[in-house]
């Protein structure tokens, strides 16, 4: 009887973690909007559509289809020529020094608004399985 | 008819007489290039600041987190620097030579930092002061040994330790070792601040004399003494959550230390903005001096323009003035003030990342990034306010208005704005007769745009004319006049550049 109030607790525990782990996407979109005007917004501007030959826009583009591709550039920073929606942007992404949370809700917040639609969430523990070299 | 002319006189004399700043004067691109340009430096990513020893040896700064000396052409990585912030536009900032290097090798530098404010700090409640949980918890020796050492320690840095090498420390024979590694890794090098190492030592000297001697009268120097030790702890106060520190933000500090060779000793720092935050917006910096032995630095709004600029009492948004020394001057506008941070000289700024010195007209020169549009240069006077955000030629990233003022009595007009922004960084004048048609001129570098912008100025200071420098060059990080007068210009992603006038 004890040992299966243990088990029983453990099992809780373990349904709280994830949920508290995965918030909810509307939260994680506020999160994000946050994130975003901190340190996104000067460039990729406010409605999301960069600035032509200078920065590339997060709104309907191609270059998010990639996800791992997406987080990666936040995460690590990004240089050298890419390709936007057949447009070629040669500019810099610094690294912005944010926490795998915050990459998680500023990529929510972006994968979401001006029109992008994404199904799934992406999570902190998502981010964190993306490393420098893909 | 008369009266219609009286009229007339009066409203142009009222238009003429308001101090507006100049702005909108075209953008020229010289036709003539007299000069050319080479690469001193290569490979830099963002390279922030940049400081000249002499003609061939000079500090750079790249704002990851890197200080490197550059002697006779060869980089060498300078190693002691504290750990570097990295977020948004934090990172390793300015760096500055002492205008007294010669005798003390000393030089400072701007950078983010998470150490936490002292303000910050939440006092232990009476039943558990710094004092009982050392007398209750740290019974080993081995700790005790330590506590003498690092008198300043908080408690959580203490219990972390234990909770990481308790047992091992027991058998250890130096536990001031393993103490040193532990807050080496896990925490900031600014526990070897040295000041502060300093004035422990005095005060518990004072306090065991008091002791030995019988308390008696002495009883509220001790008291006093004592108030002054927990201050000085409580600005150490490291707090970990669960093996993971809880990361609370940061703020700009400047850090004065002594350059060795290749190595920073005697880390000290000397003044750190409050109150911490994550945003990542805003931090400056840059460092100019004087020659009266004063130094001054700046410290962006901190992404929080509707509470920092214009409070006196929080840092952000502001120019400050400190003696070479990391003291506060008592002749600062604001030192009588109560309640008021006792280092700041100007305020009512938004995020000024140039900075430079008119030999002159002995005077600070800055320039700060605006919101959209009104981007300013700002001739520094003691105690003024240059509106942020209550007044700004500038206009919110979203389009939207952040007040329809851009001038109010009490608060300084810009020298120039520029609209739209340049987004500069970095500012020079041309003091030296190398480049004869540039003389007196100033110089600001344009991250947006991509080139340098030369002013040129009428006899009464004002901007009468602006030409474009360095077409293309890229990301104009930083612009700066060398010891000899050559103009030395940081561009991210490539390097350092020499202007060179054409013979």
């Amino acid at each position: 009887m004890k040992s299966l109030l243990f088990y029983l607790i453990i099992i809780y525990i373990g349904i709280f973690n994830t949920l508290y782990i995965n918030k909810p996407l509307e939260q994680s979109m506020i999160e994000g909007k946050e994130i975003y005007d901190d340190f996104c917004v000067r460039c990729h501007l406010d409605n999301g559509m960069g600035e032509k030959g200078k920065n590339p826009p997060l709104a309907n583009s191609d270059y998010l289809e990639n996800i791992d591709k997406t987080i990666q550039s936040i995460k690590f920073g990004l240089s050298g020529p890419i390709w936007v929606n057949g447009e070629i942007y040669d500019s810099v992404m610094e690294y912005q020094g944010l926490d795998d949370e915050e990459i998680a809700d500023v990529v929510n917040y972006i994968l979401n608004s001006w029109g992008n639609k994404h199904e799934q969430i992406i999570t902190e523990e998502k981010v964190s399985s993306i490393d420098e070299s893909i | 008819m008369k009266i219609l002319f009286l009229k007339i006189y009066l409203l142009t004399s009222i238009i003429f007489s308001c101090d507006q700043p100049k702005k909108n004067i075209e953008l020229e691109t010289p036709k003539k290039i007299n000069y050319t340009y080479k690469l001193v430096v290569d490979s830099l990513d963002i390279p922030w600041g940049l400081s000249f020893i002499n003609k061939n040896d000079f500090l750079i700064t790249e704002k990851l987190g890197f200080m490197y000396r550059v002697k006779n052409g060869k980089k060498y990585q300078i190693q002691g620097l504290p750990p570097v912030y990295v977020r948004g536009q934090g990172g390793l900032l300015d760096v500055a030579v002492s205008p007294k290097f010669k005798e003390t090798n000393e030089i400072y530098f701007t950078v983010s930092t998470e150490v936490d404010s002292y303000n910050d700090f939440d006092i232990p409640s009476e039943s558990q002061t710094f004092d009982n949980y050392m007398k209750n918890t740290l019974v080993q020796d081995g700790l005790n040994t330590i506590r003498k050492k690092y008198p300043f320690v908080f408690k959580e840095t203490f219990r972390d330790f234990v909770e990481t090498f308790g047992e091992e420390l027991i058998n250890k024979r130096d536990p001031i070792e393993k103490f040193q590694l532990f807050l080496d890794v896990n925490y900031y090098p600014d526990i070897k601040n040295q000041y502060d190492l300093r004035r422990i030592e005095q005060i518990n000297k004072r306090i065991n004399q008091i002791l030995m001697s019988g308390e008696g009268e002495s009883k509220s120097e001790k008291d006093k003494l004592k108030s002054e030790l927990r201050d000085i702890q409580s600005r150490y106060s490291f707090i970990p959550q669960n093996g993971k520190r809880k990361r609370k933000g940061g703020h700009t500090a400047l850090y004065m230390a002594k350059l060795v060779d290749f190595e920073l000793k005697n880390l000290k720092m000397i003044y750190k903005g409050d109150y911490n935050t994550k945003k990542g917006q805003h931090w400056g910096s840059r460092i100019a001096f004087d020659n009266k032995g004063h130094i001054f630095f700046s410290i962006g709004d901190r992404g929080n323009r509707d509470v920092n600029p214009q409070n006196l009492s929080r840092d952000g948004g502001k120019i400050y003035r400190l003696n070479l020394d990391g003291s506060i001057p008592d002749d600062n506008p604001f030192f009588g003030l109560p309640e008021s941070r006792k280092a700041i000289y100007s305020y009512g700024h938004r995020n000024p990342q140039g900075m430079v010195y008119n030999k002159y007209t002995n005077k600070i020169w800055t320039h700060e990034h605006g919101p959209m549009g009104g981007d300013e240069i700002n001739i520094i006077k003691p105690g003024k306010n240059y509106g942020w955000p209550i007044i700004t030629y500038g206009i919110n990233y979203s389009g939207t208005i952040i007040t329809d003022k851009t001038s109010m009595e009490g608060m300084e007009q810009p020298l120039y704005y520029w609209v739209p922004s340049i987004a500069p960084s970095g500012m020079a004048f041309s003091n030296s007769d190398i480049y004869p048609e540039w003389k007196n001129n100033l110089f600001v570098g344009s991250l947006k745009f991509q080139y340098v912008e030369m002013l040129s100025f009428n006899n009464k200071g004002e901007v009468i004319k602006r030409s474009k420098i360095l077409e293309n060059i890229g990301r104009v990080r930083n612009v700066v006049e060398g010891p000899e007068g050559y103009l030395y210009v940081s561009v991210v992603g490539k390097g350092i550049f020499k202007i060179l006038p054409k013979t």
